[in-house]
């Protein structure tokens, strides 16, 4: 019987205990949180993950943090994802913005993440950079005390739920900056949540910066310096959304999976149909390959580095194999799949969401050749 | 107020269908009236989409989100006052006399606006088609009577047609696997009359609906055998609707499971008899499944539609979004399959309107009974008395039975269940495809292709998944008995 296509890890403890966190905290609030986005029983579930050490599993452990790699992240993000994709995206987010303040040398700051004794875990977030050239991108504008941001940037993940905002910074002249922001600092100002197709869990807003002040203490590395960094924390959100949407698809195929055992139809059992077991088969195979794509995103070199390259095609192939995997369950359960209380359209949207985060595949299709890639 | 002009040339015409159905140049040679009724129907359904629907669409999305009971009648009652819910009810009737052609050319104006309303003020013509289908005349004119009388006195008359059970909607419309379900409904035989028992799920305007078209059998055993349809007013005691499905999409149009406990149905309402149920239901599919092509179609064309206007705003990387190569070819992707699809379901249409059940209401001898009577006289209750005498009623339907064969039948169940698989399946392909163009910003909900997104899953599944389309295309053409399948 194929019902789990975890092929991998059994035995890895962090999973085994993500994995009832899941179950636990996740699964039973997905449905709900869908519904009605709550930012106290969301705060709660970020609460209780602090004991699991998610949040800093990949803070150096010279600096009190536990060492993990961008891999065993994402290991742990399909598990969370299981449960519900936004909820892991939120953790996504906050990984990937650590990945960028590590490399970026931002010690104090890890330091003071993983030490802190507040029951409040503190939530990062990444924003940027403007890949699309507006006009009205943010800038590092000189003024009399010191820089200052000035721009918008559109959808900002997580934007009202964080503490702290990684924002990249895209200028003509002086090249990428990674800047640390305050969310709540004068001259920045988060917009009203907007209402999305999915991941409803993640609070996504535009974020305004009108002048906030950005100290020494707030630049990330040097100015223009942060092309590096960024790459990096590209590669692991992109291993990250993928593994998400793997998670995500798990639960679709093993929802579809279950229900084609008890359906009857056609004077048999759904599972005993051939067009049945092709859709099943086609869900598991792509999950054991995106599972593997993504779990694999790594340079040849052996450093054990997410190689850029290798976490763009997991991430394109995960997120369109999610999308049709939830189709294809919403199918196999009929109308039934296509009512709310199933859970399975919040999939369906769920995964066409990743599919445009940060940017669409098809852009990124596009991007992976020629002189811009 | 002048829309301003829209990069998407078609959007900007009154109608298209020269243009884009080029066969229609021919037929309005033959059939000017016809045509001309059919390009009206396309110019009224563009204007009343662009002024009416899509306006409200969302926020009665909105609306039924918070609370999946609301109906937005004030929607209902600017139909009424347009007449579209009894469009295709005969003019001498109190209709508007339109063919499929023009009801379907409105409907693909509403669909591109939004499914949800378009369905509100649309659905109701499955059931009248189920009338249709038995062609007593007295059934028909009853009907058309009470829903044209209960509209002109500004009630919305909202009509169910029920087949699917808890166990399985696909069992409902193939007899082989008809033959092995079994059904939670039975009908048993009474004095004068049946008394249903059981449940019944996801029926349109369950909730709303003053009467509904039901498929049960006599003997829950042998439910191929024994399958028969039913018309039972719901104000029937033990008629209940006991639960309103909270969708992903379409929820302005409201689905419920409706339960009956004992509910008596007198002998006249026995619509199909015991046997028939099936044949009843394949008839009415193998027509109302190229309807739903056409909502296949209208999303398809709604959501390229919207996104066309979104990436010519959008700015980009000191250009367009529409500017760019991945773009344009994935939106030309999905036109060259709009175009040979919308040709092949007008294509339906029209043969629906020469070929299938309408033509009742169109032949040389109705047509000349509608001419020499005056309204008064066919709307009169003495008229539908006397076609209801048996002589009358039997030749009719012997009529009916000729000019619609059930080789006719069988070969619109053929191409209805051709085409609604590639116009669902385009459907569900489009919005995805334009969902990946606009990216997150573009799902925002104003933009409202994410409604869109959220409507068309439902497409792939209601009148039957397209898995069984499928399958009764693949018996049609090889001429297969299923019942040989391993």
């Amino acid at each position: 019987m194929i019902t789990d296509v975890r092929f991998e890890d059994e035995a890895n403890v962090i999973r085994k205990v993500c994995r009832d966190f899941c179950r636990k905290e996740i699964e039973v609030s997905a449905l709900e949180l869908d519904a009605h986005y709550d930012l106290e029983k969301l705060r709660g579930i970020l609460v209780r993950s602090v004991e699991l050490e998610i949040l800093t599993m990949l803070i150096p452990e010279e600096y009190g943090g536990v060492g993990s790699s961008v891999l065993a992240a994402a290991q742990v993000l399909d598990e969370l994802a299981y449960g519900c994709a936004g909820v892991a995206t939120i953790f996504a987010y906050h990984l990937a913005a650590l990945v960028a303040l590590i490399e970026g040398g931002k010690e104090e700051l890890l330091k003071e993440l993983s030490a802190a004794d507040s029951p409040q875990p503190t939530m990062l977030t990444l924003a940027g950079p403007d890949m699309e050239e507006r006009e009205d991108a943010p800038q590092l504008v000189e003024a009399k005390n010191g820089l200052m941001l000035k721009g918008v940037i559109p959808l900002v993940a997580s934007a009202s739920l964080a503490d702290r905002m990684v924002v990249f910074v895209r200028e003509a002249d002086a090249g990428l900056t990674q800047v640390l922001v305050d969310p709540r600092a004068k001259g920045v100002s988060v917009q009203p949540d907007e209402e999305l197709l999915g991941l409803h869990t993640v609070p996504f807003a535009d974020v305004v910066f009108d002048g906030c002040l950005v100290g020494d203490a707030d630049l990330v590395g040097e100015r223009g310096k942060a092309e590096q960094a960024y790459k990096k924390a590209r590669a692991a959100l992109n291993v990250f959304v993928a593994a998400i949407a793997m998670g995500t698809s798990r639960l679709a195929y093993s929802r579809a999976y279950d229900y084609a055992q008890q359906r009857w139809q056609f004077g048999r059992m759904l599972v005993d149909h051939d067009e049945i077991r092709r859709m099943l088969a086609n869900m598991v195979t792509k999950i054991s390959m995106g599972t593997a794509g993504y779990s694999q995103a790594l340079k040849v070199d052996g450093t054990g580095t997410v190689s850029s390259w290798r976490s763009d095609l997991a991430k394109i192939f995960c997120t369109d194999a999610a999308l049709e995997i939830a189709v294809d369950a919403i199918q196999i359960f009929g109308g039934h799949g296509y009512m709310k209380e199933q859970g399975l359209e919040k999939i369906m949207r769920d995964a066409k969401m990743l599919q445009v985060l940060p940017e669409s595949n098809r852009y990124m299709e596009v991007q992976l050749f020629g002189a811009k890639g | 107020m002048q829309e301003s002009e829209s990069i998407y040339r078609f959007m900007n015409k009154e109608t298209d269908i020269f243009e884009n159905v080029p066969i229609m140049n021919i037929l309005k040679k033959k059939f000017p009236a016809y045509v001309d009724q059919a390009v009206d129907a396309q110019r009224t359904g563009r204007k009343f989409a662009r002024e009416v629907i899509a306006p409200r669409a969302l926020e009665t999305d909105r609306r039924c989100s918070e609370d999946p009971s609301y109906v937005d009648l004030e929607f209902y009652h600017k139909a009424m006052e347009a007449q579209i819910p009894t469009s295709i009810f005969p003019k001498k009737m109190g209709g508007l006399g339109w063919s499929t052609l023009a009801f379907g050319l409105w409907g693909e104006e509403a669909i591109a606006a939004d499914i949800g309303l378009a369905a509100l003020v649309t659905f109701n013509l499955f059931a009248f088609i189920g009338a249709c289908v038995e062609f007593r005349p007295n059934v028909v004119l009853h009907i058309v009577k009470l829903i044209v009388e209960e509209e002109r006195k500004g009630n919305p008359f909202f009509f169910g047609w029920s087949i699917t059970e808890p166990s399985g909607g696909t069992d409902q419309e193939h007899p082989v696997a008809m033959a092995a379900s079994r059904p939670s409904i039975e009908a048993k035989k009474v004095k004068d009359g049946y008394l249903l028992n059981g449940t019944k799920c996801f029926c349109t305007n369950g909730d709303l609906a003053r009467l509904i078209c039901v498929n049960a059998p006599v003997d829950r055993r042998r439910p191929l055998e024994t399958q028969a349809t039913f018309l039972v007013s719901t104000d029937t005691p033990g008629f209940a609707a006991t639960r309103l499905e909270v969708k992903c999409g379409q929820k302005a149009s409201h689905t419920a499971e409706i339960n009956f406990t004992d509910v008596f149905v007198p002998e006249e309402n026995l619509w199909a008899p015991p046997g028939e149920g099936l044949r009843h239901a394949q008839e009415i599919l193998s027509a109302t499944r190229g309807a739903v092509a056409l909502i296949g179609l209208g999303l398809t064309r709604g959501v390229v539609e919207r996104t066309v206007e979104y990436a010519s705003q959008k700015k980009v990387r000191g250009h367009r979004l529409i500017d760019e190569g991945w773009v344009h070819y994935a939106l030309a992707g999905l036109m060259t399959d709009i175009l040979p699809l919308r040709t092949a379901i007008m294509n339906f249409l029209v043969a629906i309107d020469f070929m299938h059940v309408v033509r009742m209401l169109n032949n040389p001898i109705t047509d000349i009974a509608l001419k020499i009577s005056p309204a008064k006289l066919i709307n009169s209750d003495l008229v539908e008395q006397l076609s209801g005498l048996g002589p009358v009623a039997s030749v009719v339907k012997s009529i009916k039975n000729k000019v619609v064969s059930a080789e006719t039948v069988d070969n619109f169940l053929r191409h209805g269940s051709a085409v609604k698989p590639a116009a669902s399946d385009l459907a569900m392909r489009a919005v995805s495809v334009c969902a990946d163009i606009v990216g997150l910003e573009g799902l925002t909900r104003k933009h409202g292709i994410e409604k869109i997104f959220r409507d068309a899953k439902v497409t792939q599944i209601y009148e039957g998944p397209n898995q069984l389309h499928r399958l009764d295309v693949f018996e049609r053409e090889v001429g297969y008995d299923y019942r040989r399948a391993v």
